[in-house]
């Protein structure tokens, strides 16, 4: 008699597919009532999100869960796919970016567990529970760009990434725990043969750490823009730290004064103007004693050139924002000197 | 009963008009553009297009309400927090960030729910499969989505179970977050692993993964205005891109 077709061997097998579906869909059901909780907790502190990320860890626990139990790298990122799917199709308050969101969630976790084997420790679990979880913020914040200040949004993630390495790393753990004790899946089918020493696993985790925390600093002080917050300006020259001025960083400093511009073709009646003062933006460059000049720089070329010791006891002389740009507004100065587009701010010495 | 291939002429899908696949990328090229416009008025028109698209299916106004109320009311809440709390911006500016960032939100949140609407979970899995993914993926979604109603009936027995006994599972603070974690998750995920072997076994049983193709019952056909759709989805979202 024939033995029939044999059977063909797959990456992930049929108990493992079936896993990864069940666990996408208990995460796709509760994730409603997690979503409802997070809205709760935001109406409760009064914003209109950002405090729902001390639940974030409970949407990425099912992915950490799903690679842990399976123990196959991939099982994450199906059932991000998955349960971000069944969040879609069961009416989520995010429409389809929720499935994207899922889908980083899941591959970052297999991506930090990438080097951690087949049953990963305690600490990979939370290092991954704990990124994954901050991704959400992150994807969010670029797909929306809510307009809420670089701080927040720091929050945001550090909230998220809390509640990641906790509810999704931490937990994940004893819940492996209870289900291993109450036999409701045999987790120790790893094969001898595939058990690879502890140090390993430590060395390359460690490694992995160290590759994503280096890719985390050269991205941050070399790639990354902040979130658009409004227009910005250079402030250099013999000043004792350059920076970039944002209107958002001002906010408490921000006046109102009243001007009128007369120039030699162009007029505008006294205007109320609100703005922050050229001092305080110099001021928080640290100017130096060789200081003499400021010269505000437009972004086609235009310049104008202040004497400091003016400027200083000037505070009517202000920087303003003007739908996407800057503009400064110089209070008892001519017209000449109402620089549009301000895009630097250069202390000089004397030429 | 009669099987065809996924690349046969078998009969068809019931009232399937578009094919699912389009449809989705149709959604994808809406939401790109929905993100890309960065005028109000232009994201408003298309928030007419996205409501016209609902009424060209044929969903019931009373529905559309119902399911998308409280998206509305967060859309209300986010225009309201971007007028009073942005500051040292001025006033025209913030009602026109705040309309931008409200419609946006409300044209991808209710171009899904166009998706979801005239799209089934399971069709879009048979189109897939029929399209070339590996069936026993495929099967993975179907199974997923099967099991929701189920998980759906078990989570809310155990959510009524643990507030009957006083747990408080359903209090926005820390510790009900971890009550929650502790006496909804763990149940309901021991339930529903309770239910991989049998299963797993059953299927195996069953010659699933036996053989690389599959066949189907019916097929969820590619017409050629599904390509026509296809390719004008892709143009927009790519002159997005260029013309915004």
């Amino acid at each position: 008699m024939s033995a029939g077709p044999k059977r063909k061997s797959y990456y992930f097998s049929t108990r493992d597919l079936v896993l990864i579906a069940v666990v996408s869909a208990a995460g796709g059901v509760l994730s409603t009532y997690v979503g409802y909780l997070g809205n709760l907790m935001n109406k409760a502190v009064g914003v209109p999100f950002g405090a729902g990320q001390w639940m974030a860890g409970l949407h990425v626990f099912w992915f950490v869960f799903a690679r842990a139990v399976v123990g196959r790298t991939g099982a994450a990122t199906l059932a991000g796919v998955l349960k971000g799917l069944v969040e879609m199709f069961a009416g989520s308050t995010h429409g389809l970016p929720i499935v994207l969101v899922s889908l980083v969630e899941g591959l970052l976790v297999d991506a930090v567990l990438l080097p951690a084997g087949r049953r990963p420790s305690l600490g990979s679990l939370c290092l991954a529970g704990g990124i994954s979880s901050a991704s959400n913020v992150l994807v969010f914040q670029g797909l929306y760009f809510s307009g809420v200040s670089v701080g927040y949004v720091g929050l945001m993630t550090a909230f998220a990434f809390v509640s990641g390495a906790i509810l999704g790393g931490y937990f994940a753990v004893g819940v492996l725990d209870v289900v291993s004790s109450a036999r409701v899946l045999n987790l120790d089918e790893e094969a001898e043969g595939t058990r690879r020493a502890p140090s390993f696993r430590v060395i390359a985790t460690l490694a992995l750490a160290a590759v994503l925390a280096g890719g985390a600093i050269y991205y941050y002080t070399q790639v990354f823009q902040p979130f658009w917050t409004g227009p910005t300006c250079r402030v250099e020259g013999i000043v004792e730290l350059a920076y970039d001025y944002r209107p958002i960083d001002f906010e408490d400093e921000s006046v109102s004064v009243t001007a009128e511009l007369k120039g030699a073709v162009t007029y505008v009646p006294p205007t109320e103007y609100a703005g922050v003062p050229l001092v305080s933006i110099l001021e928080r460059a640290g100017l130096r004693k060789q200081a003499r000049e400021v010269r505000v720089v437009a972004s086609d070329g235009y310049y104008a050139i202040f004497d400091l010791h003016d400027v200083v006891n000037r505070p009517e002389v202000i920087l303003v924002q003007e739908d996407d740009t800057l503009r400064l507004v110089a209070t008892g100065y001519e017209g000449a000197y109402w620089v549009r587009m301000v895009s630097k701010i250069v202390v000089c010495g004397d030429d | 009963m009669t099987t065809f291939p996924g690349d046969s002429s078998g009969p068809l899908a019931g009232e399937v008009r578009l094919n699912p696949i389009a449809k989705l990328i149709l959604l994808v090229s809406a939401c790109i553009v929905a993100l890309r416009l960065e005028e109000p008025l232009y994201a408003l028109g298309f928030l007419g297009l996205v409501i016209f698209g609902h009424l060209l299916a044929r969903v019931k106004p009373a529905i559309l309400w119902r399911r998308t109320r409280g998206i509305l009311i967060f859309s209300l809440i986010l225009f309201a927090s971007q007028i009073l709390l942005v500051k040292n911006v001025v006033w025209e500016m913030r009602v026109a960030n705040g309309a931008l960032m409200s419609l946006r939100f409300l044209n991808i949140v209710l171009a899904s729910h166009l998706f979801v609407s005239t799209t089934g979970a399971e069709n879009l899995a048979y189109a897939l499969m029929q399209a070339g993914l590996p069936y026993r993926y495929g099967f993975a979604l179907l199974t997923t989505m099967r099991f929701v109603p189920y998980f759906r009936l078990e989570a809310n027995t155990v959510l009524q179970a643990q507030v009957a006994r006083g747990v408080e599972v359903d209090r926005p603070t820390p510790k009900a977050i971890w009550l929650m974690a502790k006496h909804t998750i763990i149940p309901v995920t021991v339930t529903s692993l309770s239910k991989v072997d049998s299963l797993a076994i059953s299927m195996e049983g069953r010659c699933f993964g036996l053989h690389p193709d599959r066949t189907y019952r019916q097929r969820i056909p590619f017409y050629w205005w599904d390509w026509a759709v296809i390719g004008t989805g892709i143009a927009v979202a790519v002159a997005s891109f260029h013309l915004i």
